[in-house]
């Protein structure tokens, strides 16, 4: 038994020195990077990263899956607060603000400028919204990386059925393609013209697309303003005017899979689902987000950006900019976006033959991207989070009437601007 | 004590203490340490990164003015009062049934307890099934058999605590039913053929005999799920992933705010004040049971 013992704790050690073994690349500064990128995202990116190392002469990144986005959250916190943060990772804008307040993030600005820097060609090619997104008290802290915006998601064959020419594109070509998309039998909708979800960005990407911005010239929290009535109006008016949306709380891709519902509205990477539920039973594509004036055209930009943490060592520092630097150059953010669906955060990388021929074989992933240039995100702000519920929480009343547009954009405005303080 | 005495009895201490240290460290590094150490990030607003600016009890003061939070204490009282007095009563009622000499009560008794041993997450998506909106969902599907019209039992505010009170009174049905049961075969069957002499019915019997013999049992249940259900989260957060928590915030509970207040918006001195606060609602609850209820307690 005691022999027993011996052997299974020899091997325990052997293994556990094994299982260190590859990671130490000789002569190599390992760097540690951790993500949320689940399934097809994280081989993409897996692919990537091994693609990088066997290039790369002197930087050996460790990707290291986390779990979902609050799992990483969770986890990002605890590392900092036990002062042992991984060299970079993904992380939301409003993290980052957060990180920021302790001076855990080195700003990507440092590196950018640096040495081995970015041109002002290639600052410049890279999507000015994502950008944009990734500054912090006018301080450029993280790189734009696995992002996406909304689309609107159509039953093509629907479209043709009801001898309409093309999708939407613009609110009231919105409402007459529902009205005519919504089948009825009796009392019952047996096929819904479109579908709306009671959160924030649902509500963003008509909000946007009426002129409205979260904040205002004195950074006072907006949503009431003209363009978000007007704008949460119109939705209610799809729902209970005119009868042709569908109220989903939940996720809409299984609806319209089943011919429940003709017209929705998604993320680019949310395409996949829709691939799935639909499986061939029609024909669908993507459109732009309907706009209300086409000055106004827009569309909310979600996911994530990559962040160096300022614990790191200077040598890992640069290492983990080397490899950013690499992930974000046109022909890899091409690869990424043709693997997951995201957007490619570079401009160039649209002209590049493979995306070319992706996009002749894909035609509704070019519908997220010719939205690019009309980009617009959320606050970096601490209070943000509290904010999106304040907002979501007034969608939702209206929707289920239980007050008008504007004295539930008023509340939480009201309620939001307390949070300001 | 001499001296031989003395040095054994410092020898056995020493030695109760080893073998109580693996504990005792676990205790004190994970449940002890935390809990004070949240009382004193309670006092400041702070996300543990770089914000660590000193509120005293301003959290608390916040508390009492965040209509959130207001709401989330409201929801939680809800999902007391709806869990704790209707699934005692059916535990009772299930363990009497299975304390009579059936066929099968094994089967009966395994069949009870499985809900209790399954991990609540697994439950929970197995529930969102029974509760989706359309005829797909099995309830749904059942009630239509009576005519019943399919309702959105997870979306619609009229019915969302109704279906989380619901699930929670099956799922914790078998660990009271089991205690009841204990406490029903420890009543001395003497006693019931003495009154069964006398002519007792069978309520009289349950009044004069179950009853008061059984609160000590009935004591201990109400106690631990009234603590549990202040503190219901997991159910809550698998069926109702958005912050918001169910539809028009109807099931929102304490833990859950908490929860969102500080792994959602890094506000953890806020979170913090927001456990504490329900500790003592707890604390005093419980110490009002004790008197009220506990001085009704009929030991044998």
């Amino acid at each position: 038994m005691k022999r027993f013992m011996t052997v299974i704790l020899m091997g325990t050690i052997v293994l556990a020195s094994l299982a260190v073994g590859p990671s130490v690349a000789a002569g190599k500064t390992t760097i540690t990077f951790w993500h949320a990128m689940g399934a097809q995202l994280g081989k993409t990116l897996e692919a990537l990263v091994e693609e990088f190392n066997r290039q790369s002469p002197d930087v050996y990144v460790k990707a290291e899956y986390q779990g979902n986005y609050g799992a990483l959250s969770q986890k990002i916190v605890g590392s900092l607060v036990a002062r042992k943060p991984p060299t970079m990772a993904q992380v939301y804008g409003n993290w980052a603000a957060e990180y920021i307040s302790g001076n855990e993030l080195v700003p990507i600005q440092k590196f950018v400028k640096g040495p081995n820097g970015l041109s002002q060609l290639e600052i410049d090619d890279i999507w000015d919204g994502l950008r944009e997104g990734c500054v912090f008290d006018g301080v450029w802290y993280t790189m734009p990386f696995n992002k996406s915006v909304y689309v609107m998601v159509y039953n093509q064959t629907a479209l043709q059925e009801a001898g309409i020419d093309g999708p939407p594109k613009n609110w009231q070509e919105l409402v007459n393609a529902a009205r005519a998309l919504t089948v009825r039998d009796g009392d019952k909708i047996v096929r819904y013209g479109f579908a709306l979800r009671p959160n924030i960005d649902i509500f963003a990407c008509f909000f946007f697309n009426a002129g409205g911005v979260w904040l205002d010239s004195q950074g006072k929290v907006a949503v009431n303003s003209p363009a978000g009535v007007t704008a949460l109006q119109f939705m209610t008016d799809l729902l209970s005017k005119y009868k042709v949306a569908y109220y989903v709380p939940g996720y809409i891709d299984a609806d319209f899979g089943a011919g429940k519902v003709a017209m929705y509205l998604t993320t680019s990477p949310g395409l996949s689902y829709t691939e799935k539920s639909v499986a061939g039973k029609f024909e669908w594509s993507a459109a732009p987000l309907p706009y209300m004036d086409t000055k106004f055209r827009s569309t909310p930009v979600a996911g994530t950006d990559l962040a160096i943490f300022s614990r790191a060592s200077a040598a890992e520092q640069e290492a983990a900019w080397k490899f950013i630097k690499w992930l974000v150059e046109p022909r890899q953010t091409a690869r990424w976006a043709m693997g997951t669906s995201y957007i490619p955060v570079r401009k160039s990388a649209m002209h590049l033959e493979i995306m070319r021929k992706w996009f002749a074989e894909h035609p509704r992933d070019l519908q997220s991207l010719q939205q690019l240039r009309y980009i617009k995100y959320d606050p970096n702000m601490a209070a943000w989070n509290n904010i999106r519920g304040d907002v979501s929480e007034a969608v939702e009343k209206v929707f289920l009437g239980k007050a008008t547009p504007k004295e539930a954009l008023d509340a939480a405005a009201a309620k939001a601007n307390a949070r300001l303080k | 004590m001499n001296s031989l005495e003395r040095k054994r009895y410092a020898r056995d201490t020493a030695a109760a203490y080893l073998y109580l240290a693996p504990a005792l460290i676990i205790i004190i590094l994970f449940n002890l340490f935390p809990a004070f150490y949240a009382l004193y990030i309670s006092l400041f607003d702070t996300n543990l990164i770089g914000r660590w600016n000193w509120v005293g009890f301003g959290n608390y003061m916040e508390l009492f003015r965040d209509v959130d939070f207001l709401k989330s204490l409201a929801n939680t009282g809800k999902y007391v009062l709806g869990t704790v007095p209707v699934g005692m009563a059916l535990a009772l009622l299930i363990a009497w049934l299975l304390n009579k000499p059936i066929r099968g009560l094994a089967t009966y008794r395994t069949a009870y307890f499985l809900p209790y041993v399954t991990p609540v997450v697994a439950i929970s998506i197995v529930w969102t099934w029974i509760y989706k909106e359309d005829t797909a969902g099995m309830l749904n599907a059942l009630l239509g058999f009576i005519g019943v019209e399919p309702q959105a039992w997870l979306l619609d505010p009229k019915w969302a605590m109704f279906a989380l009170c619901l699930m929670s009174i099956w799922r914790h049905m078998g660990y009271n039913v089991v205690l009841f049961l204990a406490g029903l075969q420890n009543i001395p069957a003497e006693y019931y053929e003495a009154a069964e002499i006398d002519g007792a019915s069978g309520w009289s019997m349950f009044a004069n005999i179950t009853w008061p013999l059984l609160s000590p049992t009935t004591y201990f249940i109400l106690m631990v799920s009234i603590i549990g259900s202040f503190q219901v989260f997991t159910q809550v957060y698998v069926l109702w992933p958005s912050a918001q928590g169910g539809p028009l915030g109807t099931t929102r509970v304490v833990v859950r705010y908490l929860y969102d207040q500080g792994w959602g918006a890094f506000r953890f001195g806020y979170a913090s004040a927001i456990g504490y606060i329900l500790f003592a609602i707890i604390f005093v609850l419980t110490l009002v049971q004790r008197d009220i209820v506990g001085k009704r307690v009929h030991y044998q």
